[in-house]
This record gives C-alpha cells, structure tokens and sequence, in this order.
C-alpha cells in the first residue's frame, strides 16, 4: 500500500527563493556587522572603541543572520507541510454533512467554553493573587505571575471538559467514516486488551499503567484486523515513564497454530534468568538465522509449531519491520488463530488526534493528517499479514482496489 | 590429600556429571525431534493415497509417475522404523526422493485445467501443503537438536563421554537431496 499524497514536495523555485533569501541574510548581517563597528570607532577611535566594534557587530550579525534564518526556515516548512487542497476535498466532500454538523457543534462549544471562561479566568487570577499576597513575601512580579497562572487554570478549568467532549465526538464520527474507505474497516475507542496474557508471555515485562485509547477493527484483505494504540506506564509522580507507546496489531489467521509462541526482544542477563526459572512449561526455540537470534528469543510450548510460524522468510521480514523509519523493534505473541504483533512508535507522537475546537471542522490539514494515520496504521497490518505467506495469499497481497478513495 | 585435592576432585567429577547429563539430554531431544518428524510424515504418508485417487481421475496420461509415486511412498514407509543414525540417513534419502516424485506430479496437474479446478484437488492439496510446513519446521527443529548434540560430544570433555551416553555415532543432519539443489528444468515440466 502506498502512503498518500498528503504534503507538497518542496518545488525547486521554493528552495532556489529560500537560498537567495539566506544569501540576502547573510549579506544584511555583514553589512550590520560594519555598521556597528563603524559606529563604534566614530564613538571611541582607540583599541577598546575597535574590540567593542567587534564584538557587538558580530553579535548583532548573529542574530540578524538567525531571525531571517528562522523566518525562511518557517516559510519553507509552511509551505511544505500545506495540504494538497484536491485530496483534502476528495475526502471531505463525502463527509460534508457529519464535518457541517461538528461545526456547529464546535461554535457552541467555543460560545460555552468563552461564557465559562469570562468568569472562571478571572475568579481564579484573582484568588491566585489572594493567595500569594496572604504570604505576605511575595513581591509584584511574584503576584503577576501567580495571578496569571491562576488565570490560565481558570481557562482550563473552562475549555477542558467541553474540549475533550467535542474531541471525542471528532474521533467517533469522522474516523469510522474515513477508515470505511478502506474497505470493512471502522474505528472505536480501544477495549483494553489482556494485559495480563502480553505481561505473562514476557512482552511487556515490567508497567504499572496501561492506557488503550483508540482502535481501528474490521476485516481487512479477508482477515479479521484490530489496531490498538496502546501506552504503558512504569512508576508514579516524578518518577513516571513510559515503557511502551506503540500499537497493538491483532491479526486473525486463516490457519490454526499450534501451541503457543511468543517473540521478545533480547534481554539482559537477569531477566534470561528470571525467564528460564519461570518458564512455565516453555522453551526456548533455538533458530538459524544469527540476525534473528541476536535481537530475538524465542519461548514457546510446541517446537515445531513455533517453526512452522517461524520461517526464514517471517524472520527476515520481522527483521526488516523493526528497521522501517518511526518504529521500534516488534514482538510477536501466537496462539490460536491469532497473531498479536506489538509496535513500539520510535518518534512518539499520537494518532488520531482531530484538530482543537479552536479550528475548523473541516480543516484540510487535520482530515489529511487522520486519513494519513489510518493509512499508516494500515500499512502495519499490511506488513503484519504479508509476514506470514499464508496468511498474505489468503488475504492477497494489496488493498483492494477502489478503497482508497483518492482514485 | 589436602582438601583443595579432594574439592578440585569433586568439582571435576560434577562437570563430567553435569557434561555427561547435557550430552544424555541433547541426545534425547534428537531422538523427541526424530519423533516429531515421524509424525508429520506419517500424515503425509496418509494423505497420498487421497491425493492419487483424485489425481488419478484427471491423469490418464500419468499413470506411469503415479505408479512411481506409489512405489515412492512405500519404500519411505518401509524404512520409518529405522531408528539409527545409518538407518535415518537412508529413510532422509528415500523421503527427499518421495518429495520430488511430489513435486513433479504437481507440476504436471498444471496441464489439467479440470483438475487444478477440482473441489476435492484443492483441498488435498491445501492438506499437504500444511502438512509439508510443518515437515519443514520438524526437520529444522531436528537439525537443530543435532547441532547441540555435536557440539557436546565434540567439545571436550565431550568425546571422552560419549560412549558412556550411548551416542558413539553422531546423528546425521537432514540435508536437501542433490536433486533439489540442482536448477529446476521448467522445460521438463511442460
């Protein structure tokens, strides 16, 4: 599956305008640079009228060359990342309707969250500023800021509820809209999964916290496909960090398994130790490929039914998902008729987020962006199903024709 | 003797011991993995006999392969029982050649459109496809066994052990046929 056209390519006179404009630049800081020390030894024409002249000419050189630097950087990336406006309207003229509607309701949700906030923000300022002047220590700008921060949790306090009622409103009518493009596909809030299983067959070793937010489900090239943005957490407070942030890929096979077989990254000496005291009926499943076994183990409760999963050819295309840009190194748990991958997100970064209520429905960038994470997120399932050859000829080998929707 | 004698003693008595007991256990894995292999060829061995009675139906024109494959089949199942090294080389042999004979009759249902297209074919066939992926992965699993086996009786103090745990003769790796390895003629198929 090829991935959208969701960005413009950097044309060639924008890039040419953008090394003029840098050229321009450098050229304006030289001339600042003189100018400044020419000012400077018409002041005190001495040794320390020449080292000042220096020294402040070049550091308004520097930041003369760094604003317009910065600003043609910004301009260049503006104009790389706006949306190609023919795929935004192919996608959004199906789904007018739902979008006119959602606008409404972000209108009313910004009228709500702006009535809220007209008494909210300032109560909070003020009994903020109350409370840090019964201290008694406090100086002026101490005040302001307190008052301030006060006034930005007022605006919270006002915006965030009706913010994320209207998000998940976003998320639930337009996304099962544009995920049926690609065929029986829909979209849901994630049901957490079995945490406990991917916990006891070691993919997760250690977490505290597990979030489920979204889910794309359905039957994707014949098999049944569910996508689940999952995060973990470890620890609690200033200690809180996240040991996962990645997909969970549930592909339903069209073959039963045998046993159970699960795929997990290497680990350090303890955890081998741990792993082998508490293996519970499993073992180890010794492969051929060196590649596959340096970042690999491999524990499963059938040998042969781990190696008829475990082909040269799905250990050469495991490898090679872990080695796509933006991801981390899989693993892999099979059992039934089910094959559970887990994807760690190299980059973070969330899928799914629909644009803030402070910007349009229908807002070309944002309905790009999500048809660009549903397709992202089924390019994994493409890869998940072609890792196995049966799977991949039961399901064929491409997205059926005419779900794309940008035909 | 003093007690560093006696400790250095017991301690190489343990490794011995603890040697003696992988090669035992190592040994008994190939023998679990020759047993895996069993199985799966057994169910290859019953679903042929389905697969000639269909194919018999369309090949008229192949009586001679289907024969051979018979023939094929027998001789491989004349030799399950073998359980030594010498005895699993040749049974390997006789398999691989029941695995070209496979092959070709495959190859040839390619000229029977009616066949190829056939309810019963297609499921024999999707049967035996399973079947030979899990003979694959039985055979990896084997050779995998045997590795470790040799590399515990060859690795000392390994060869000094091995008669005692009853492995004087490694176990033979499977190995493809010379048949396989050889680039497929498509021109013989046709």
């Amino acid at each position: 599956m090829t991935l959208p056209s969701t960005c413009k390519v950097m044309p060639k006179s924008s890039a040419r305008l953008g090394k003029a404009v840098i050229t321009g630049a450098a050229a304006l800081a030289a001339a600042a640079f003189t100018a400044v020390l020419v000012v400077s030894l018409w002041h005190s024409p001495d040794l320390a009228g020449l080292v000042g002249g220096l020294v402040l000419g070049f550091v308004t050189g520097l930041v003369v060359l760094g604003v317009a630097a910065g600003a043609t950087l910004f301009w260049l990336l503006g104009s790389v990342s706006s949306p190609d406006p023919a795929a935004a309207d192919a996608l959004i003229t199906p789904i007018k309707p739902v979008l006119d509607e959602l606008e409404a309701t972000r209108r009313d949700t910004v009228r709500e969250i702006n009535r809220r906030a007209r008494w909210r923000v300032p109560l909070c300022a003020v009994g903020a500023f109350a409370l840090a002047g019964l201290d008694g220590t406090a100086d002026l700008s101490d005040l302001v800021f307190t008052a301030a921060g006060g006034g930005f949790a007022g605006y919270a306090w006002a915006s965030l509820a009706l913010g994320n009622r209207y998000r998940s409103m976003y998320k639930q009518r337009v996304l099962p809209l544009l995920a049926a493009r690609f065929g029986d596909i829909t979209y849901r809030p994630a049901a957490m999964p079995d945490m406990r299983q991917l916990s006891e067959e070691r993919l997760f070793r250690s977490f505290d916290r597990a979030t489920a937010e979204d889910e794309l489900a359905g039957t994707y090239r014949g098999l049944a496909v569910s996508i689940v943005e999952l995060t973990l957490h470890v620890g609690s407070g200033d200690e809180r960090r996240t040991s996962f942030d990645g997909l969970l890929v549930v592909i339903g096979l069209p073959w039963r398994l045998k046993g159970t077989t699960a795929v997990v990254l290497q680990s350090g000496l303890f955890d081998r130790v741990h792993d082998w005291l508490a293996r519970n009926g499993r073992e180890r499943v010794r492969l051929e490929d060196p590649r596959f076994e340096n970042f690999y183990q491999v524990w499963g409760n059938d040998q042969i039914g781990a190696r008829a999963l475990l082909t040269p050819a799905f250990m050469e295309r495991f490898l090679a998902l872990g080695d796509r840009p933006g991801l981390g190194r899989p693993q892999a748990l099979a059992r039934d008729d089910r094959l559970l991958l887990t994807v760690p997100k190299a980059g973070g970064g969330d899928y799914f987020e629909p644009p803030s209520y402070l910007r349009p429905a229908a807002s070309r960038e944002a309905i790009l962006r999500l048809d660009r994470d549903i397709t992202g997120v089924l390019a994994m399932a493409d890869a998940v199903i072609d890792l196995d050859q049966r799977s991949a000829a039961f399901g064929g080998h491409c997205a059926p024709a005419g779900t794309r929707g940008d035909a | 003797m003093s007690l560093f004698w006696w400790t250095a003693a017991g301690a190489v008595v343990l490794i011995l011991y603890a040697w003696y007991a992988t090669i035992v256990a190592r040994r008994n894995r190939v023998a679990e993995a020759l047993a895996g292999i069993d199985v799966q060829l057994k169910q290859r061995h019953d679903l042929i006999p389905n697969l000639l009675v269909v194919a018999r139906r369309f090949m008229e024109h192949e009586k001679t392969l289907l024969e051979e494959i018979t023939a094929l089949r027998a001789d491989a199942m004349s030799r399950a029982n073998g359980k030594g090294p010498a005895q699993a080389a040749e049974r390997f042999a006789a398999e691989g050649r029941l695995d070209q004979g496979m092959a070709m009759l495959f190859a040839r249902a390619e000229n029977y459109p009616a066949l190829k297209s056939d309810g019963p074919m297609i499921e024999a066939q999707r049967g035996y496809q399973e079947v030979e992926t899990n003979i694959a992965a039985a055979r990896r699993f084997y050779n995998t066994a045997v590795g470790e086996l040799r590399n515990a009786m060859q690795i000392f103090p390994g060869p000094l052990l091995v008669g005692l745990a009853g492995v004087s003769v490694p176990p033979p790796f499977f190995e493809a046929p010379q048949e396989a390895r050889t680039p497929v003629d498509a021109a013989q198929y046709l």
